[in-house]
């Protein structure tokens, strides 16, 4: 039962959540929530996060030791575990993004050059 | 490790997450109340994502791991034919495999027992124009090999030797070897117990020592450490005296010469005894080729060097006493080369053949198994109706089959009792250290993780299979189902394909062995080797001292078969033809029962009694 707004959403590709969850945390320390919203916003509601999906990612990410994990307070003053990048992570995170970089220009480069706007 | 964390801490920041994302609704305008609404419906089922979290620790692993052992175990005492002919399938499998492994372990793959095997080389005797090639080695062409290498640290001799030990029981017939007084040191191995041969006790007259061997000295002289500096009698034919020193135990895994070449045929493959062979090298023959030899190569010597080195002195050799080296080279290999050389490619084989039974074992039993995923296909429709994911269905499916291997296994794990002691006796006699061939731990570890490798194996297909179905099709077809759809029977096709094709390679195999050893069998040898009896006399010499006394000795025992009942003729040679045993030093001579005496005249170079 999908209404047509979340029939647009792309989902996502196997892996490509650990690659964004370690973006998000590039520039600070972020909990849960706002990596899913971050996610949300800046892929311009493209991409949807799926909580069943976004926990245990984390939890894979922590055990890979590529971010770490301490319970602190948000902005708003409510408790909330944030997660911040390790050294491990960053380093990971650069790796994954020239793969995933050299990925898509293959494929866009056998798909062809976009048609105009329908 | 992120499995410390606690559900609680878990259900806590999914809770902080609800409440930050209530938060943000709220600053769109939302009512706190339709806020938190919104934000529990944004976030999902939160149930469904702390059972994952619940699923991804390991006492839910072991929680349902154990769940899924009793289910199995269940199942497979339900089905007690089916476990019984699945397991003994299984069994013969990895039984005859645990053997084979064991059998290449202690012979292929465990090092010789000497210091540095690497460095060991057999040197033999190789005729220049025919290219022919033989083991047994001029005593004179060694001795000058010894002197005038600079290849070899060491170089030492060593043939065959049969000694009857005086014991109150009478003679006992033992196997060891005549060796060189440096052979020990060529190999790098001390006594256990007293000393190696000293350079003089290896020249004549004063070679009346002896070195047992571990077996030897628990066996018949009770493991006793006062042995050493006693004098035992042993006879040898050769010679006039009777009463050896033991000088020295050997440790209870030595054993030299380690294989026998298919010249000379033993009882036991474990050498009893070690004589230096007290030979003055000037008095021997220079033709008469009647020890092997084994050298080990001087540090920062290779092998290519030395071979180049012996070349150029056979070569010197050759120039020097034409009339018996002219045509004589030398040819050298590893010594492990050179023990393990036949033997390496048949136990590969076999180790080749065992696999694809196993395997053929596998796929009969996932055949089985298949099947029995049809017929409960009901059940795990049930399981995915109530929730449960494939991931759990494929694992409970592979438990069962890990079971039913482990099962397998364990039977399987007689088998290899029984397979390895059958195999040691089936093994030709060259085939070198099967006396130290045992089920050992590691034997039981490979037994084991064979076993769980087997049951993920067969498991995987008809594993996969059952947690692939069509929910509907299995309820549509209620309870009515007893043909298979032509779907699933596809599986089975790829799985009988496999068979027949692991078949016909192993049927194809064991033809061409059959074959060859049936030509073996049919080849015209020029006397018939059925019911003929032989067995190996060794006479004192201070009881029969000359040629004459020897003849006399034989020519009364062979009297006496002879009026035996059903024996037809009765005959004494120094070598059995066709075990291919020359009549070597120190002189063994052999009596067998031929009933064709005319047999043994043929080989003219054998010494014989019609």
């Amino acid at each position: 039962m999908l209404t047509r707004e979340e029939r647009d959403r792309v989902t996502l590709l196997q892996g490509t959540l650990d690659l964004l969850i370690l973006r998000m945390l590039l520039f600070g320390p972020r909990h849960g929530q706002a990596i899913a919203r971050g996610i949300q916003e800046q892929s311009e509601d493209v991409l949807l996060v799926d909580h069943g999906a976004l926990y245990p990612a984390l939890q894979r990410l922590e055990s890979r030791r590529w971010i770490a994990a301490k319970w602190g307070t948000s902005a708003n003053n409510r408790k909330a575990r944030f997660y911040s990048l390790t050294k491990a992570g960053r380093a990971q995170l650069s790796r994954e993004i020239s793969q995933w970089r050299k990925l898509a220009s293959a494929i866009g480069r056998i798909l062809g050059p976009e048609p105009a706007e329908e | 490790m992120w499995r410390r964390r606690s559900q609680r801490d878990f259900s806590e920041e999914l809770e902080a997450h609800i409440a930050l994302e209530a938060d943000r609704l709220r600053g769109e305008g939302l009512s706190a109340e339709s806020a938190l609404t919104q934000a529990r419906k944004n976030v999902g089922n939160t149930t469904r994502i702390e059972e994952r979290f619940y699923e991804g620790s390991i006492w839910a692993w072991l929680d349902s791991l154990w769940q899924d052992l009793r289910f199995a175990s269940r199942q497979l005492k339900k089905n007690k034919a089916f476990t019984l002919a699945a397991a003994l399938t299984l069994a013969l499998g990895i039984g005859a495999n645990t053997s084979i492994i064991t059998v290449v372990r202690t012979v292929l793959l465990s090092p010789l027992p000497f210091a540095e095997p690497g460095r060991l080389v057999e040197i033999c005797s190789r005729r220049l124009k025919s290219g022919e090639e033989s083991p047994w080695v001029s005593f004179r062409d060694a001795a000058d090999w010894r002197e005038r290498n600079r290849s070899f640290t060491h170089l030492g001799s060593y043939a065959f030797a049969i000694l009857n030990l005086m014991t109150p029981d009478g003679p006992e017939a033992l196997y060891g070897a005549t060796v060189s007084a440096d052979l020990f040191r060529t190999l790098g191995v001390e006594p256990e117990l007293g000393r190696a041969f000293l350079a003089e006790e290896d020249t004549p007259g004063r070679n009346r020592v002896v070195i047992l061997s571990h077996e030897l000295w628990m066996n018949r002289f009770g493991g006793d450490r006062q042995i050493i500096g006693r004098r035992i009698r042993l006879v040898n034919v050769a010679q006039a005296g009777e009463d050896y020193l033991v000088v020295g135990v050997m440790p209870a895994r030595f054993n030299f010469p380690l294989n026998i070449p298919s010249a000379v045929s033993l009882p036991t493959r474990q050498m009893a005894f070690w004589v230096p062979f007290g030979l003055d090298p000037a008095g021997v023959k220079r033709d008469g080729r009647v020890s092997m030899v084994v050298a080990r190569l001087g540090p920062r010597r290779s092998l290519p060097e030395a071979r180049r080195e012996m070349e150029a002195i056979a070569a010197q050799l050759a120039r020097q006493y034409p009339d018996t080296n002219a045509d004589r080279g030398v040819r050298m290999m590893p010594l492990e080369d050179y023990v393990l050389g036949r033997t390496r490619m048949a136990l590969l084989l076999l180790l080749g053949a065992t696999g694809l039974v196993l395997l053929i074992a596998c796929a009969n039993v996932a055949n089985l198994l298949l099947s029995r995923a049809m017929n409960r296909s009901r059940e795990m429709a049930v399981r995915v109706a109530l929730g449960a994911s494939r991931f759990r269905i494929v694992r409970q499916w592979l438990t069962e089959s890990v079971l039913l291997g482990l099962v397998g296994g364990a039977l399987g794990y007689a088998v290899a009792f029984y397979g390895t002691a059958l195999l040691l006796k089936l093994a030709p006699d060259d085939t070198p250290r099967l006396a130290h061939t045992h089920l050992d731990t590691a034997a039981f570890l490979f037994n084991a993780g064979i076993s769980v490798l087997v049951g993920l194996l067969f498991g995987l297909l008809p594993a996969w299979k059952a947690a692939d179905l069509e929910l509907a099709e299995v309820v549509k077809e209620g309870g009515m189902r007893s043909t298979e759809g032509p779907g699933q029977s596809r599986p089975r096709r790829l799985l009988i394909v496999a068979e027949v094709a692991l078949s016909l390679i192993l049927v194809t195999g064991a033809g061409l062995m059959v074959r060859s050893v049936a030509r073996l069998l049919t080849q015209d040898s020029g006397f018939r080797a059925g019911r003929v009896l032989t067995a190996i006399v060794v006479l004192p010499q201070s009881r029969y001292p000359d040629l004459q006394s020897k003849v006399v000795f034989y020519r009364k025992v062979l009297d006496r078969l002879q009026a035996l009942a059903g024996v037809e003729a009765a005959g004494a040679v120094n070598g059995v033809p066709l075990s291919g045993n020359i009549s070597g030093w120190p002189i063994q001579i052999r009596s067998r029962a031929v009933r064709r005496p005319a047999a043994a005249r043929t080989v003219r170079t054998w010494r014989c009694f019609p």
